[in-house]
């Protein structure tokens, strides 16, 4: 299942999106983005897909943790996997790691930017295999 | 927090919504102002001594409390003290029968903000009242602007950040991208260019990474929380996490650490920071086949971490500059070397946040020694 598997990037930097896009092309996963957190919702809702890459700082400071969190409070939508990708390690006294903020910030998987294409794609694979 | 008074609503809210607790433990002086106070709109509790009046405090979390000084049990003074810990905005009237002067003084030495002597007329109860609740008004505002004005700045260092990293991260994914093979073959000089680009896009990130450390420690951020930190185990740490660069440089990494070092109140995470730029400045800074050796002693009250290197050295005329900002020796030798200049003056910042101090020692073609002295914990 994991070759044709959907994944949703969700980052408000196209060119971001554009390269990494590159990357799950050459393992033909269905790819869809989405720009900001109104429109991340509802292409969740709508494509429902298996995995999640997600932007932390897009419009608002906190639109990554905002959608992480109605995720996994969300009875059907939690079981999604989310991969947080994001170029700021850490916000002043709040690390974005899902071993010790996972009370705040519940993503299954984090990465900083840039990434090693290898490396994204070993994480994804995990993740999809649950 | 509670908010008693949301400005635009102005004194009837704040009437309407204020919380009094009354704690005396005779029951004529309770009810008293207990009927003044309700029928002047206040939301008002009473209890009979000291015991009963501090759950009531951590019950019902009031914006002022009325309280006898002299009761059986826990008095006045006691319940004062008790009570900063739970909110030291509360406002205290302290209510003396005996109206002596000095206990009145005592009491707002330890915080209270006003006294009220027996036996005293519904209005003198209310003006003071209506004075500490104005009281609590304005510090609870400005806690709150405290708070806002706090938070504005750390956004803004995360912002700032944030925008400068974003476009360099983006075109660095590019360059992973095609050099992954990931946008059709790149070979040849090419791929070469393609490479130095890329290295001197991870210069200019961990510039910004620097800077930003930079200005956390200057509004105190980066220090983080203070516990006792076992020294040996920060090194040791530090010099696993820098091996593959010494290996890349060709560099041996060698430790000495005494085994009954003591630990230093610290915070483990920044004197990490603090010990990789000094070991990989040691590193950059050596040549082929060179070592860097970190050892440990203690020395009376202090534990002492020397970082040593048998590197190029730095000349006398450049050793006093080398913890200034962006300063870099450029000499023949440290042409290939590329760096920040903010990696040592972000250690000595940090070192002598936790009092302790940073000293050199070099010797151009022989190498250079970084002593540091960090006090024990108690």
């Amino acid at each position: 299942m994991s070759n044709k598997a959907r994944i949703l990037i969700v980052d408000d930097d196209i060119d971001y999106v554009k390269s990494i896009r590159a990357i799950l092309d050459s393992q033909e996963y269905t790819v869809d983005s989405a720009h900001n957190r109104e429109s991340a919702m509802e292409k969740i809702k709508e494509v429902k897909p298996d995995l999640i890459l997600l932007d932390i700082m897009m419009d608002r400071l906190d639109d990554g943790f905002t959608i992480c969190y109605r995720l996994k409070h969300d009875s059907e939508l939690k079981k999604i996997p989310i991969l947080a990708i994001s170029a700021i390690m850490e916000k002043t006294g709040f690390k974005f790691s899902p071993t010790t903020d996972g009370e705040y910030f519940e993503a299954d998987d984090y990465v900083e930017k840039p990434v090693k294409p290898s490396d994204l794609l070993e994480r994804i694979e995990k993740l999809l295999k649950g | 927090m509670r908010d008693i008074c949301k400005t635009s609503e102005g004194r009837h809210k704040m009437t309407g919504e204020a919380t009094i607790l009354v704690i005396d433990d005779e029951e004529a002086m309770r009810d008293s102002c207990y009927q003044v106070l309700s029928k002047d709109g206040y939301r008002t509790e009473t209890a009979e001594d000291g015991d009963s009046g501090l759950q009531k405090i951590r019950d019902i979390k009031p914006d002022l409390v009325l309280v006898d000084l002299k009761m059986p049990g826990m008095g006045g003074m006691e319940l004062l003290e008790k009570t900063r810990d739970i909110d030291p905005n509360i406002v205290f009237v302290v209510i003396t029968g005996y109206a002596t002067i000095e206990s009145a003084v005592d009491a707002m030495k330890r915080n209270a903000y006003d006294f009220l002597p027996k036996p005293f007329t519904p209005d003198q109860l209310r003006i003071v009242t209506r004075r500490g609740l104005e009281r609590r008004k304005l510090t609870l505002e400005s806690a709150r602007l405290r708070q806002e004005k706090e938070k504005m700045r750390e956004n803004f260092v995360t912002l700032v950040s944030h925008q400068l990293r974003s476009p360099l991260v983006s075109v660095q994914q590019y360059f992973e991208v095609m050099l992954g093979g990931f946008a059709g073959e790149v070979a040849g000089k090419q791929k070469e260019m393609i490479e130095e680009a890329s290295k001197r896009i991870d210069a200019l990130l961990n510039l910004v990474n620097d800077w930003l450390n930079m200005s956390r420690i200057e509004t105190g951020k980066l220090i983080g929380k203070f516990e006792p930190v076992d020294l040996a185990s920060v090194l040791s740490e530090t010099m696993e996490l820098l091996k593959p660069l010494a290996e890349d440089r060709k560099v041996a990494l060698e430790m000495d650490l005494r085994d009954s070092l003591a630990v230093v109140e610290g915070n483990g995470e920044s004197l990490k920071q603090a010990f990789t730029n000094l070991v990989s400045n040691g590193i950059n800074y050596n040549i082929e086949g060179g070592t860097v050796t970190v050892s440990t002693k203690e020395e009376g009250g202090h534990l002492v971490a020397e970082v040593s290197d048998t590197g190029i050295g730095i000349s006398q005329e450049n050793l006093p500059f080398i913890f200034d900002e962006f300063f870099r020796v450029k000499t023949e030798e440290t042409r290939g070397v590329t760096g920040s200049g903010l990696g040592l003056p972000i250690a000595k910042r940090i070192i002598e946040a936790h009092n302790g101090s940073i000293k050199v020692a070099s010797e151009p073609g022989k190498g250079t020694t970084f002593s540091i002295l960090l006090p024990k914990a108690e």
